[in-house]
């Protein structure tokens, strides 16, 4: 079994601040990215497995297979990161059993019914209720874009 | 005439080019784009997209993005892989920039791209190894 370092939302996935700064910090050597649209294009999928940063590895799996992947060894061995695109997603996981004693809300975009969590983050009214669920749960969500910045508690929000 | 195009993170790509400028002299055909943390990534691979489609006078455009794995490098990854008359090279620096604006006039745009990474790579050096070295050329 692998052990979970890091579970994010950031709908940059496998981007600068997650390469340069989050990888290192987490001390990962493995980054599953769980999204759908990005497991079935191959072209999408070699962008993100060539955005790895040195000595770590990304493996890009739809939402049915991560599922299956952590239900049956919880991503094999190691130190991982996990990926999710937004809110939504990391919420179905959730539901489907997919253990978060921590959550970090990286980079959300700005949209027409969006309300701001911090200036990088921002969520509809319905991913609030989501988070409200999680964090209820015992889901220890903090907004934390970079490592430099300190993370806010979603508690403290709300 | 090759376009060429800078993209990275803040405003790197543009102070790049603005140093480039001040040793070639003002320069046709070259772009910087700086992704900001608040910008759309879709507008800007659009943006990106458009000024290719726009520097393309046939010979093609040489994208030069900042590193693989940040933002810029990853949209437009997805769009060199489409694309014929393009060729992309993550890590640019310096040298590499001053070589794709001097050599641009002078073969094809695969030709161009070989030069530049073999440059780019050639101009990283320790300066008190290389100047070590120079000193026992005399001896």
């Amino acid at each position: 079994m692998a052990e979970i370092a890091l579970i994010r939302v950031d709908f940059r996935l496998v981007h600068g601040q997650v390469v340069v700064k989050w990888s290192k910090v987490a001390k990962v050597s493995k980054i599953i990215v769980i999204n759908d649209v990005i497991a079935k294009d191959k072209t999408l999928k070699s962008v993100y497995k060539m955005a790895a940063p040195a000595g770590v590895k990304v493996l890009c799996y739809s939402f049915e297979k991560a599922m299956e992947k952590y239900k049956e060894s919880r991503f094999g061995d190691g130190r991982v990161m996990v990926m999710f695109k937004d809110i939504n997603d990391c919420y179905r996981a959730f539901k489907a059993g997919f253990d978060m004693p921590k959550l970090q809300l990286g980079n959300a975009p700005r949209g027409a019914d969006k309300k701001p969590l911090s200036n990088e983050v921002y969520a509809t009214g319905k991913e609030i209720e989501l988070l409200k669920e999680m964090a209820k749960a015992g889901v220890d969500i903090v907004i934390h874009t970079i490592p430099e910045a300190a993370g806010v508690s979603f508690r403290k929000l709300i | 005439m090759i376009g060429i195009i800078v993209a990275t993170h803040g405003g790197f790509a543009a102070g790049m080019v603005d140093g480039m400028e001040l040793l070639c002299g003002r320069q046709e055909k070259v772009v910087a784009f700086g992704l900001r943390i608040e910008d759309d990534l879709d507008a800007f691979a659009e943006e990106i997209i458009r000024k290719a489609d726009e520097l393309d006078d046939g010979d093609g455009v040489l994208l030069l993005v900042d590193f693989v794995g940040g933002s810029p490098a990853n949209i437009t990854g997805g769009l060199l892989a489409g694309r014929r008359n393009m060729e992309g090279i993550a890590g640019v620096n310096f040298p590499m920039l001053l070589e794709a604006i001097n050599s641009r006039d002078e073969g094809t745009l695969k030709e161009l791209t070989d030069q530049c990474k073999a440059v780019g790579r050639m101009g990283i050096i320790d300066i008190k190894e290389r100047m070590e070295d120079m000193e026992k050329e005399d001896e």
